[in-house]
């Protein structure tokens, strides 16, 4: 577990987390000497002051999620909330893969057909 | 979950309608939706087209709207671009109110870069189901699930 350590999630993300937790795997690699720290914490956890907007807070968020973390923890001071955001509850398309979705049983159109004027 | 919160349900209720000026409010915050291109408004027929289609074909008492206003919470006013109400919020409809109480089953939003990410995770924090945020520039489609966890 890691305070607020810089991480090169990548070519041109540059993130330090409240708190992150590097596991085993993740941990035995790590250079303790060097900073920004390559790739992404496992867990990465952010405490929401008063001041931010929540469209910069879930900026992050999403852009933790993109580059391989597991999990972004939000916690809320004020409100004494945590949300948990996981990477699995995000799924993207492009090209002409097929619109899918669990709520729509059947639905099925090409994602190419939203883009047709 | 206001941060900065600027503004409450009520008085966001009370706003008077402005011509060309169209504001949602986020969490507390009162934010500026930009006027829609038509690239935009295409998108948007085509995804609320398939939509009803389905529906039609399925015989489903679900219902899809384009740009009506939801009250999911105290502090917060969306309009998805889209949105899907399945058969149980459907049947429970007033259609002639709005903003209509609770979250969407689905929101859709076609956004353009500068609009804001806060959006997916106050329909998620708020009940939707799922979210899609269309990119129209790279034509990509993202689906949120809302089964990220929250405890108070």
């Amino acid at each position: 577990m890691l305070l607020d350590v810089e991480f090169a999630l990548s070519e041109d993300v540059r993130l330090r987390p409240d708190v992150c937790l590097l596991l085993p795997e993740k941990a035995r690699q790590l250079d303790r000497k060097r900073i920004p720290i390559p790739g992404a914490p496992d867990l990465a956890i952010e405490v929401i002051s008063p001041s931010e907007r929540s469209s910069e807070s879930y900026r992050k968020v999403l852009s933790y999620l993109k580059h391989g973390v597991a999990e972004v923890w939000q916690i809320y001071p004020e409100s004494l909330a945590l949300e948990i955001h996981k990477s699995e509850t995000r799924r993207s398309l492009t090209g002409d893969q097929q619109v899918t979705t669990d709520l729509l049983p059947g639905f099925s159109p090409p994602l190419s057909l939203f883009f047709e004027s | 979950m206001p941060t900065i919160a600027t503004m409450s349900g009520a008085q966001f209720d009370a706003l008077p309608y402005e011509e060309g000026r169209r504001w949602e409010l986020l969490e507390g915050e009162l934010i500026e939706v930009p006027s829609p291109t038509p690239e935009h408004q295409d998108i948007v027929y085509a995804i609320l087209n398939a939509l009803k289609l389905y529906l039609q074909e399925h015989r489903s008492q679900g219902a899809a709207y384009a740009d009506v206003e939801f009250a999911l919470a105290d502090h917060v006013r969306l309009r998805p671009d889209v949105c899907v109400l399945l058969a149980e919020k459907a049947r429970q409809l007033d259609r002639r109110r709005i903003p209509i109480p609770g979250a969407p089953d689905l929101a859709i939003e076609v956004i353009s870069p500068s609009e804001s990410l806060g959006k997916i995770q106050s329909y998620l924090r708020h009940g939707a189901a799922e979210v899609w945020q269309v990119y129209p520039e790279s034509r990509v489609l993202e689906i949120y699930k809302g089964e990220n966890g929250r405890s108070t």
